[in-house]
């Protein structure tokens, strides 16, 4: 299972949701379906943008945990 | 941008002036249902007597002209005229069934269009209402089928009992067999393939609005 780290990187670099959304140019309700993990998949173009935004690496934002499940 | 916000409009008022149309065509079967249900039991109720009282109250007064030869109607031939009232009954019933398939499909387009309107174009709800759709037409086929082979076993028993000439009787004898119309069963099916496409086209949607 893929799971977001968003507001991790937004408490380090002390950044609002609402802001990011308007640096990387989707809504604010997207951002926050990221966010809560409820989106089912993410463009590059997205991730390239919400990277540059926070200055970090991919990794820092998606983690990969085994699905207890399977 | 502009032609796509006026085909957008246009699309918009089309769908919504097709549901008020479908909303006036719902209300008005509607209607028909419960009349021709109410009608089927008043039918029980009534004795076979005041029905043939009633048809022979009828002015008779014309003629049928068929292949080499002419019937006039006259109020003896009415009333000779035998109904079997369990057939009515079971006609009249029949009848109100067949309006049945007529009231869901409305129904199931109304519901449909009431999406459009809201601009609910490819989701789940829709492609269900459109398979719907396609059940009721072929349902509507098996309960026309019904509904002719009862009535015409009706029609052609009343004729059998009646005054009139052995020949006549036989040429206006209305065949009692039972015969599908394929052609609205093909149409059930055609529409229920395209609910199935639908269906898919839903999925894809979800996928893509489920996509940052």
């Amino acid at each position: 299972m893929i799971v977001v780290r968003l507001d991790r990187m937004l408490a380090d670099r002390k950044m609002a949701l609402g802001e990011l959304a308007e640096k990387v140019g989707i809504s604010n309700v997207n951002l926050s379906n990221l966010k809560t993990g409820k989106v089912k998949a993410i463009r590059f173009s997205t991730l390239d943008a919400i990277c540059k935004a926070l200055e970090c690496q991919p990794a820092d934002i998606l983690e990969y945990v085994e699905d207890e499940s399977e | 941008m502009t032609n796509q916000i006026v085909s957008h409009k246009r699309f918009k008022a089309l769908v919504s002036v097709v549901y008020v149309i479908s909303l006036i065509a719902l209300i008005l079967v509607g209607i028909a249902t419960l009349a021709t249900l109410v009608a089927s039991f008043v039918l029980i109720m009534v004795p076979v007597d005041s029905l043939m009282n009633i048809l022979s109250s009828i002015p008779a007064n014309f003629t049928f002209e068929g292949e080499g030869f002419s019937l006039a109607i006259t109020d003896d031939l009415l009333s000779s005229v035998t109904l079997d009232k369990t057939l009515l009954v079971i006609t009249a019933f029949v009848s109100t069934l067949s309006i049945v398939p007529m009231f869901l499909i409305i129904y199931f387009l109304n519901r449909w269009l009431n999406n459009l309107r809201k601009g609910d174009i490819l989701v789940p709800k829709n492609s269900k209402y459109i398979e719907y759709i396609g059940y009721s037409f072929v349902l509507l086929s098996l309960m026309e089928t019904l509904l002719t082979y009862f009535s015409s076993t009706l029609v052609s028993n009343a004729l059998a009992m009646s005054s009139l000439p052995v020949e006549v009787a036989e040429f206006l004898n209305i065949d009692s067999t039972v015969s599908f119309n394929f052609i609205t069963i093909f149409a059930g099916i055609l529409i229920w393939i395209i609910a199935k496409t639908m269906q898919y086209g839903a999925f894809l949607q979800d996928e893509y609005d489920a996509t940052v």
